[in-house]
C-alpha cells in the first residue's frame, strides 16, 4: 500500500502514462528470434577506376571507352582479361536468389558549354566481344532507355542482372565536342551503384 | 525575498501541480526533490525512447530489419503510437520537473521566512544569493536545453544514415585537344619575321594567327613536336632557328595556356645556320625531349638538351667519333613501339660524311660501328638524308644520297645489330640525291622514299619490310632541285598515301600510291606562282570528320598556302591562306604537326 503511495507520489498519472507508452514499444518490438548466420555476399566488384581520354575540337558523334585502349585515348575497347580489372568497369556475380541492378551515373553533369552530346551507354562481355547492354530507366520494371544523358544532372540509367549470373561491363560514351575552341583539361567521374533486388 | 508577484504565482502554481505532492504529507523537502529528478530521469528516458520509437516506425525500419514480430503487421502502428505517447507525456514529466523545482524553492523560502526571527533585511540577502545560484543553474540548464535539439536532430537522422547505399567511382580525364599546328615565318603580327606565327586546325579550318613570343632575330627554320604521353597531352614544343645562328625553343604549357620560352637555346653557329642543322624528338615512352643540334664546330660537333617536361637540362656535347666536319643537317626519328625510348639520329657534315647514331634514353650509341658510314655523300648543302622507323618491328632505317648519280645507301638496326650499309639503287635518277624524304607506313614495315635530284627528277622506292621496289619515275623536270618542292605522305590507315610536288607554274601534280607499288595517273590542282616547298603530314587519327593529310606549300611568290586530302580529293584551302609574305623561300620555314593522340 505504501509502495503503490510512493509510486504515486513519484511518478504521477504523467508517470505511468509514460511507463504505458514504454510498454507499448517494448510490446511492439517484441520478435521472435532464432539464430541466423549471415553470409555478406559481394554481389559488385569494381574494375577500372581511373581513365585517359583524348577528344578533339570538333569531334562529332565519336565513341570513348571506360576503360579504353587505343589511339586516339579510349577510343577502342580493350583487350578483355577477366583477371585483370582494368580490362573491364565493373564486375556483377548473381546468385540464385537475388538479381542486381546497377545504377550508372555522373556525379556532375558534363558541362553542356563545351559538348554538345555526351551519351553514356553500357556493354558487357558476352564471351568473345563487348555486346550492348539494355539500360532501363529504374531498377526494377521493364522500361527500357537507350542512353544516360551525361548533360543533364541526375538523368541516370540502369542494367539489369538476373540471377545465376557473372558478367563484365564497360562504360561507353558517344559525344561530340564541337561548341568551342578550348582545350582545357576535363574530369568526369562515373559512379556505380549496385542495388539487390528481389526480382525485376 | 521573492516579490509579492513571483510568490503568488508560486502559491497558484503549487497548488495545481503539488497536488500529488501534497498527498504524501510524509514526504520531506528532500524526498520531493527526489521524486522529481526521479520524474526528469523517467521524462528523458519516455522522450528519447518515444523519439526513437516513432523513427523506426516512420522510416519502415521496423520491416526493414527482417524480424517477425509478436504483433505482427501492427507492430509498426504500435511502435508508432507508442512512440508519439511517449513524447508527449516524457516531454510533460520533464516539464513537471522544470516547473516543480521552481515551486519547491519558493517554498523554502516562504517557509522559511515563517519560522524565522532574523531581521527582513538579512533574509533578503540571502534570498539574493540564492537567486544568483539558481540564475547560475537556469543558464546551465538554458545551455542543456540548446543542446538537446541537436542531439534529437542526429537521432532522428539515425535511420537516414542506416539507410545510406556504397557507391563506387571511376575517373576519366578528358584531354581535349586541336586536332593539327602550323608553325610558320612571317612578316606580320608585332614582331614580324622575329616571331613564329602558329594556326590551329579544328578539324575543317584553320584559325586565325596566334603569334609566338619573339626568338629576338628573323626566323629560318621551323621545327615542331608534341608529347606523346596522355599526362602532358597538351604540350608541344617548337623550335626555331634565326637570323643569329642561335636556335629558341618554345614549349607550349597547356595547362597555364603560356608558352614556356626560352631564348638562344643552342648556338649553331653563321654557317650552319642556312641549313636544317638542328631537330627536335620526342622519347615515346618517358616523354622527355632531346633538342640536337649542330654547335658549327669541328669538335664537340654536336649539342643536346633534354626538355624533362618541366625544364631544360644544360647543354651536352657529342663528340662525333668518326667525323670532323661541322655538321650541316640533322634527322631524328622517335622508335613507336611500345616501352621504347630510343631515338634514331643522323647528320651531314661539310665534309659530305654521313653517319648516325641512336639515343638509348640515356647515352649516345654508335650501334657498334666502328667507321664512318659515309664520306661522299651527294651534297653536304642540301637534306640528301634521312631516318624513319618500321612501325611494327621498331626498326630504324637510315638513308643518304651517294655522290654516284642513281646511288643511295641505307643501314638496318634492329636494336642490336647495326646492318651492312647496301646500295639502293634508283636508274631513273638524273643525277645526284638531293633532296630525299623517308615515310614510314602507320600500320607496316613498309616505307616510302622520295628523292629529287640534281636533274630535277622526281622518283620514289617502296620498302616492305625486306627490299625495295623502285618505282618509275613520276617527273623529270620539277619546279626545283634547289628546295624540296615535293613530298609523300601516308593516309592513317596506312597502304595508301599520297604523292604531291610543284612542277610547272600555276599547278600542284599530285598521285595516289597504293603499296607497294600502285600510282594512280598524274592529277593537277591549281595554285599561283610555283611552289619550291611542299610539306604534307598525315593525320595521326582515321576519323571521317578529318583531313587524312595536311600541307603546306611555300611558292616563289611568298606566299604559304595550306593543302587538304580526304582521301579522294586533293583540296587547295588558299594559296596564301597562312601568309602571303614570308619574305623568303631559301628555308623551309614551315612546319605542320598533328596532336599526338595518345
Amino acid at each position: 500500500m505504501k509502495l503503490s503511495r510512493d509510486l504515486r507520489a513519484m511518478l504521477g498519472v504523467k508517470g505511468f502514462l509514460c511507463l504505458a507508452s514504454l510498454t507499448a514499444i517494448a510490446l511492439a518490438l517484441v520478435t521472435y528470434t532464432a539464430p541466423v548466420t549471415i553470409t555478406p555476399t559481394a554481389q559488385f566488384t569494381i574494375g577500372a577506376t581511373t581513365a585517359s581520354w583524348t577528344v578533339y575540337v570538333n569531334d562529332i558523334n565519336e565513341t570513348r571507352n571506360l576503360p579504353g585502349s587505343g589511339s586516339p585515348a579510349g577510343s577502342q575497347t580493350p583487350m578483355f582479361n577477366d583477371s585483370d580489372p582494368s580490362t573491364y568497369a565493373f564486375k556483377v556475380i548473381t546468385d540464385a536468389a537475388q538479381v542486381c541492378a546497377v545504377k550508372i551515373e555522373l556525379t556532375a553533369a558534363v558541362n553542356s558549354s563545351k559538348f554538345s552530346n555526351f551519351e553514356i551507354t553500357a556493354k558487357y562481355w558476352n564471351g568473345s566481344a563487348w555486346a550492348d547492354e539494355t539500360l532501363y530507366n529504374a531498377d526494377t520494371g521493364s522500361t527500357a532507355k537507350s542512353y544516360i544523358n551525361g548533360l543533364t544532372f541526375g538523368d541516370v540509367g540502369y542494367i539489369h542482372q538476373g540471377t545465376t549470373a557473372t558478367r563484365y561491363y564497360l562504360i561507353m560514351v558517344t559525344y561530340s565536342y564541337d561548341l568551342v575552341d578550348e582545350t582545357t583539361l576535363i574530369t568526369v567521374t562515373f559512379q556505380y551503384t549496385p542495388l539487390p533486388r528481389d526480382a525485376f | 525575498m521573492l516579490p509579492t508577484e513571483t510568490r503568488e504565482t508560486a502559491l497558484e502554481t503549487e497548488e495545481v501541480v503539488l497536488k500529488p505532492f501534497e498527498q504524501d504529507q510524509e514526504a520531506s523537502p528532500k524526498r520531493k526533490r527526489s521524486y522529481l529528478k526521479i520524474r526528469l530521469l523517467l521524462g528523458l528516458v519516455t522522450l528519447l525512447t518515444g523519439l526513437w520509437a516513432a523513427n523506426l516506425a516512420l522510416f519502415h525500419w521496423v520491416e526493414r530489419t527482417g524480424l517477425h514480430y509478436l504483433l505482427g503487421a501492427y507492430a509498426r502502428y504500435v511502435c508508432a503510437y507508442g512512440g508519439f505517447a511517449a513524447m508527449i507525456f516524457g516531454g510533460m514529466l520533464i516539464n513537471d520537473y522544470l516547473v516543480l523545482r521552481k515551486v519547491l524553492k519558493g517554498k523554502d523560502i516562504v517557509v522559511t521566512m515563517a519560522d524565522s526571527e532574523e531581521p527582513l533585511q538579512h533574509e533578503a540577502e540571502k534570498v539574493e544569493d540564492r537567486e544568483r545560484s539558481a540564475g547560475a543553474r537556469r543558464k546551465k540548464l538554458r545551455k542543456k536545453i540548446a543542446v538537446m535539439p541537436l542531439a534529437i536532430i542526429l537521432f532522428m537522422l539515425c535511420p537516414v544514415i542506416v539507410n545510406s547505399i556504397i557507391s563506387y567511382t571511376a575517373t576519366v580525364l578528358i584531354t581535349p585537344k586541336w586536332s593539327a599546328f602550323v608553325y610558320y615565318r612571317s612578316n606580320t603580327g608585332s614582331n614580324l619575321l622575329a616571331s613564329c606565327k602558329e594556326r590551329v586546325w579544328n578539324g575543317s579550318v584553320w584559325s586565325s594567327e596566334n603569334e609566338i613570343p619573339s626568338s629576338g632575330s628573323n626566323i629560318r627554320y621551323v621545327r615542331a613536336a608534341y608529347c606523346p604521353i596522355q599526362l602532358r597531352g597538351y604540350e608541344k614544343i617548337v623550335v626555331t632557328l634565326s637570323d643569329d645562328g642561335y636556335l629558341d625553343a618554345y614549349v607550349w604549357d597547356g595547362l597555364n595556356k603560356v608558352w614556356v620560352v626560352t631564348n638562344n637555346i643552342g648556338f649553331v653557329g653563321i654557317t650552319a645556320d642556312a641549313y636544317k642543322s638542328f631537330d627536335i624528338a620526342y622519347e615515346k615512352t618517358t616523354g622527355r625531349a632531346l633538342i640536337v643540334y649542330s654547335r658549327g664546330t669541328t669538335t664537340d660537333e654536336i649539342g643536346y638538351k633534354i626538355w624533362d617536361g618541366v625544364s631544360w637540362s644544360s647543354e651536352q656535347t657529342l663528340n662525333l667519333e668518326y667525323t670532323t666536319g661541322v655538321v650541316y643537317c640533322i634527322a631524328l626519328a622517335t622508335k613507336p613501339t611500345a616501352n621504347a625510348n630510343e631515338i634514331a639520329m643522323i647528320y651531314l657534315d661539310a665534309n659530305v660524311d654521313v653517319h648516325g647514331y641512336v639515343w638509348t634514353g640515356s647515352s649516345w650509341s654508335l650501334m657498334g660501328e666502328a667507321a664512318v658510314w659515309e664520306t661522299t655523300a651527294a651534297i653536304a648543302t642540301e637534306e640528301c638524308i634521312a631516318v624513319a622507323y618500321e612501325q611494327t618491328s621498331g626498326r630504324a632505317m637510315f638513308v643518304w644520297g651517294d655522290s654516284v648519280s642513281t646511288d643511295n645507301y641505307y643501314r638496318i638496326w634492329d636494336g642490336s645489330t647495326l646492318g651492312a650499309t647496301t646500295l639502293l639503287d634508283i636508274p631513273a635518277q638524273g643525277g645526284v640525291t638531293n633532296w630525299v624524304t623517308l615515310r614510314a607506313d602507320p600500320v607496316t614495315n613498309g616505307m616510302v622514299y622520295l628523292v629529287i635530284d640534281a636533274g630535277s627528277d622526281l622518283n620514289t622506292a617502296f620498302w616492305n619490310g625486306t627490299a625495295w621496289t623502285v618505282h618509275p619515275e613520276h617527273d623529270s623536270a620539277v619546279n626545283t632541285n634547289a628546295r624540296r618542292c615535293a613530298d609523300f605522305e601516308w593516309e592513317p590507315t596506312g597502304s595508301k598515301g599520297l604523292l604531291a610536288w610543284g612542277t610547272a607554274p600555276n599547278t600542284l601534280s599530285y598521285k595516289r600510291f597504293t603499296a607497294s607499288s600502285t600510282w594512280s595517273g598524274i592529277s593537277t590542282i591549281s595554285t599561283t606562282g610555283n611552289e619550291l616547298w611542299v610539306q604534307l603530314r598525315r593525320n595521326l587519327r582515321d576519323v571521317a570528320s578529318d583531313a587524312k593529310i595536311l600541307g603546306a606549300m611555300l611558292n616563289n611568290n611568298f606566299d604559304l598556302g595550306a593543302l587538304k586530302w580526304d582521301g579522294s580529293t586533293l583540296t587547295n584551302m588558299g594559296d596564301s591562306i597562312f601568309t602571303s609574305d614570308t619574305t623568303a623561300t631559301t628555308f623551309e620555314c614551315f612546319n605542320i604537326i598533328f596532336s599526338d593522340p595518345s
